[in-house]
């Protein structure tokens, strides 16, 4: 892959990922700083550009909000940069996001922004096609791999250009199709950084300099769209428009699905591909409208291209307004998601597109022939898989140990409110551990679990988050608790890797390359006096330290330390096995451990319960916990792990 | 030649590096191919699907009821599958289980092979099983299941060339190659092997 980035080769083909194509694009656009904070599907590109071998700085940020701030030093500088971020981080960067844009830039800024419709990785369902507007960005909207690589090097071009930040936005779909690629020539771009005092630009103080650099934010929108326009490709059949009276406006990967099905229809419409969402083609679209009568938008999430595409029609038709005349021009008719006909929400597929598309014609267009079953048949059948921790992970210890503590102090996980966070952590809120209670941002565990206990909610109120996520949003709320005075109970739950979205350092993680700032560091120098650390896996201190955190007064943090095994499997693992003579099998225990622990290591053949050496991690909760006491860990037979 | 092929499978049993070699393998031998790989909260064993089209169509998703095979490495994902299954076509169903939570509390909500073959015969498909999980644990890695359905595949429907994968399937493997074409030979032969009329 390393090659496939950083090999010159114009021409040369290859099967790159969208992640991978934009990736290859920084390179070949000579950017000097990758930078973001990890969130599907966005995460690859800084991880293969810091692996590349490039002269690229890539790394990640504390928080989205520093990685624009950061990459816009670089820019300001007059180096190219690129920040990555999902849907929730751009959120968090929008206060400077909006900041940085009025002010414009100098080296290229490009967002690669993913968003997530269907939220296949959970979180908000947001359109973040929203923000070109809000923040006057331009915003370029791929349809393939190959456009992932031409539009990220356009944007870098454009961004200098206009001299102002440019959006590149792909879906989870997208972000993960792997198709052939063209590779483009590698730019050598060798620039010294300088930076220059010019308050106008750089500063916000004062009402005529804001509302002026408004205007030029404006402005550089504008000559975006005189750059991109051709960039919308308008396909006008010769003669099919006259026929059907139908056209197609298409963005995104919805453009895709719908060659796909005009393809199998063997359908020709007059159709528009929206690749600069902001600003729309309104040139293009005209042309368009010249040829039909009725107009489909297909597009995910919310109705952004469907709204400028009716605005474009009625101003297509609408009299002029200096000669007052009638352009004596008819209104297209626009379909979409205002009548229903296109999904508003979760993801489009080419079957919802020849769904939609069959409704705009009127008439039936044919379904691949599947198998002869009814829907609820397939759908039946599926089995549905609880989100869980995996074998041996150390915070299934962490809740068992919280449960355990509550239940000896009288106490139950329902009446005890546990706020979560973000990140594997909030897993807790399945079965069977039915311990965590929200979920909402990054960081906002601390501040919630704060609030609901100053509102006077009478249940104690704990919350619980991982190391990333404090990293990430946790000083400031923890920061105010101290501050104010309050009683809160702080779990937070340290494997040393942001986990969940596959291995990504923190500030806090063993063996990192710059300094490390443990939890506990961070902690007391924001003032909390109480911070304890302690093994997941050491069951019983870790009841007794959850006892007592349950119980003092003033924020107290307990940093449960243990690394993910996912990443770092325990070098040396004692096999655990299941005494058979002792097990009384499901049927015959109170609570069996497959039930109460969830962990997929126990397995079932018929009533019996075996551990499955190949995904056992010997944490040894299993045999903690057992009250027959028939899991043993198998001393003497001590195996070194092969993988 | 269009063809559609529809995997799925958990997270973890390395349906990426199915999909991958069997893209790549393609495009060795001048094909073109795509794929995309639908993962979800892919690390926490959850459902994986992956869409391979081979021909020119760049369009990521396979329509419902146009894949011409479909491939399950984990039992009951093939019902993940089989919306995309057309009439006629095969769906080729590794015998290994890996039984969620829910189905370990209650077994006889997990389906059994015969339900399988019945409800796909059913509807005018047809199931083959693969006993890749055996072949895997023969070979002595049980990550290399992906590899053991990819032969069996590959013998079923030659929509490439067994050594263009084996070579594709060395280039990609960031571990065990050997183990890795042991397994896909292991699918191949046994599909070979058996006759299935």
């Amino acid at each position: 892959m390393n090659d496939l980035l950083t090999a010159g080769g114009t021409g040369r083909e290859a099967l790159l990922s969208g992640n991978q194509a934009i990736a290859r694009a920084c390179v070949e656009a000579g950017v000097s700083l990758a930078i973001g904070f990890p969130g599907t599907p966005t995460t690859p590109v800084v991880e293969m550009l810091a692996r590349s071998g490039a002269e690229i700085t890539a790394r990640w940020a504390v928080n989205e909000k520093v990685a624009l701030d950061f990459a816009a030093g670089f820019s300001w500088a007059g180096m190219r940069s690129l920040v990555t971020l999902k849907m929730s981080g751009l959120n968090v960067a929008a206060d400077s996001l909006l900041s940085v844009a009025a002010s414009g830039t100098e080296g290229g800024l490009v967002l690669y922004v993913g968003d997530d419709p269907n939220v296949y990785y959970g979180m908000v369902e947001q359109d973040s096609r929203h923000y070109a507007r809000l923040a006057s960005v331009p915003m370029l909207c791929p349809s393939t791999p190959q456009d992932m690589l031409t539009f990220t090097v356009l944007a870098f071009d454009l961004s200098e250009r206009i001299r102002g930040p440019v959006f590149l936005l792909a879906t989870t779909v997208l972000a993960n199709t792997f198709s052939k690629v063209t590779l483009g020539e590698l730019r050598r771009v060798r620039r010294r950084a300088s930076f220059s005092f010019d308050i106008d630009r750089w500063t916000k103080a004062g009402s005529a300099r804001c509302g002026r650099q408004h205007q030029e934010a404006l402005a550089r929108v504008e000559e975006a769209g005189r750059m991109l326009e051709e960039k919308n490709i308008l396909v006008l059949p010769p003669g099919a428009g006259s026929v059907e009276k139908v056209g197609v406006v298409a963005t995104g990967v919805a453009w895709d699905y719908l060659e796909e099905v005009l393809d199998r229809a063997g359908l020709d419409l007059p159709r528009l591909k929206v690749a600069s969402v902001h600003p729309f083609p309104r040139e293009r679209a005209a042309r368009l409208f010249a040829q039909v009568s009725r107009v489909l938008v297909l597009e995910e999430l919310d109705p952004i291209v469907e709204d400028a595409v009716r605005a474009e029609a009625t101003r297509y038709s609408a009299p002029s307004t200096s000669s007052g005349s009638s352009t004596g021009r008819p209104c297209p008719v626009v379909i979409g998601k205002d009548d229903g006909v296109v999904p508003r929400t979760g993801d489009l597929s080419p079957d919802s597109v020849r769904a939609a598309l069959a409704q705009a014609l009127g008439r039936e267009l044919p379904e691949s022939g599947g198998l002869d079953l009814a829907p609820g048949e397939i759908e039946g059948g599926k089995v549905p898989r609880l989100l869980t921790f995996c074998p041996g992970c150390p915070h299934r210890s962490t809740y068992y140990a919280l449960i355990r503590a509550m239940r000896e102090l009288g106490r139950s996980p329902a009446d005890t409110v546990v706020a979560g966070d973000i990140g594997c952590t909030i897993l807790g809120m399945n079965e069977p551990f039915n311990v965590c209670w929200t979920e909402v941002s990054m960081g906002n565990s601390l501040a919630l679990a704060a609030g609901l206990a100053a509102a006077g909610v009478r249940k104690p109120v704990v919350a619980a988050l991982g190391d990333g996520t404090f990293f990430h949003a946790g000083l400031p709320p923890l920061l105010d608790a101290v501050a104010e005075g309050a009683d809160l109970p702080v779990i937070v739950l340290d494997n040393n890797w942001m986990a969940m979205t596959g291995m990504q350092e923190t500030v806090g993680s063993e063996g990192r390359r710059g300094a490390r700032v443990t939890i506990e560091k961070a902690a007391r120098g924001l003032g909390v006096r109480s911070v304890t650390v302690r093994n997941p896996y050491l069951v019983r201190p870790a009841v007794r330290a959850m006892k007592r955190l349950l119980t003092a007064p003033g924020v107290n943090v307990l940093v449960m330390r243990a690394p993910c095994v996912a990443h770092r499997p325990l070098p040396w693992i004692v096999p655990v096995e299941v005494d058979q003579r002792r097990c009384p099998g499901m049927e015959g225990c109170e609570r069996s451990c497959i039930e109460a622990l969830a962990c997929p290591a126990l397995v079932r053949e018929g009533d019996r319960v075996l551990i499955a050496a190949e995904y056992c991690q010997g944490c040894g909760l299993c045999s903690h916990y057992c009250p027959r006491r028939a899991i043993r860990r198998r001393f003497l037979r001590a195996r070194r792990r092969e993988r | 030649m269009s063809v559609n092929v529809v995997a799925a499978g958990i997270g973890g049993q390395g349906i990426v590096l199915f999909s991958q070699v069997l893209a790549k393998a393609l495009l060795r031998e001048h094909r073109e191919a795509s794929f995309y790989v639908h993962a979800g909260l892919s690390q926490l064993g959850g459902s994986v699907r992956s869409h391979v089209r081979v021909g020119e169509r760049v369009c990521p998703k396979v329509p419902r009821g146009a894949a011409d095979l479909v491939v399950a490495l984990e039992m009951a994902e093939v019902f993940h599958a089989l919306q995309y299954l057309k009439k006629g076509g095969k769906a080729l169903v590794s015998e290994d289980t890996q039984i969620p939570y829910h189905a370990r509390l209650r077994p006889r909500s997990y389906p059994t092979r015969e339900s399988i073959g019945e409800l796909v015969a059913r509807g005018g498909g047809k199931a083959v099983f693969v006993p890749a999980g055996r072949i895997a644990r023969e070979v002595g890695e049980v990550l290399t299941l992906n590899m053991a359905m990819l032969g069996a595949l590959l013998a079923d429907t030659p929509l490439v060339d067994a050594e263009s994968a084996v070579l594709t399937i060395r280039e990609e493997s960031p571990r065990f190659a050997d183990k890795n074409v042991e397994a896909f030979w292991k699918g191949y032969q046994y599909i070979k092997g058996v006759d299935f009329e």
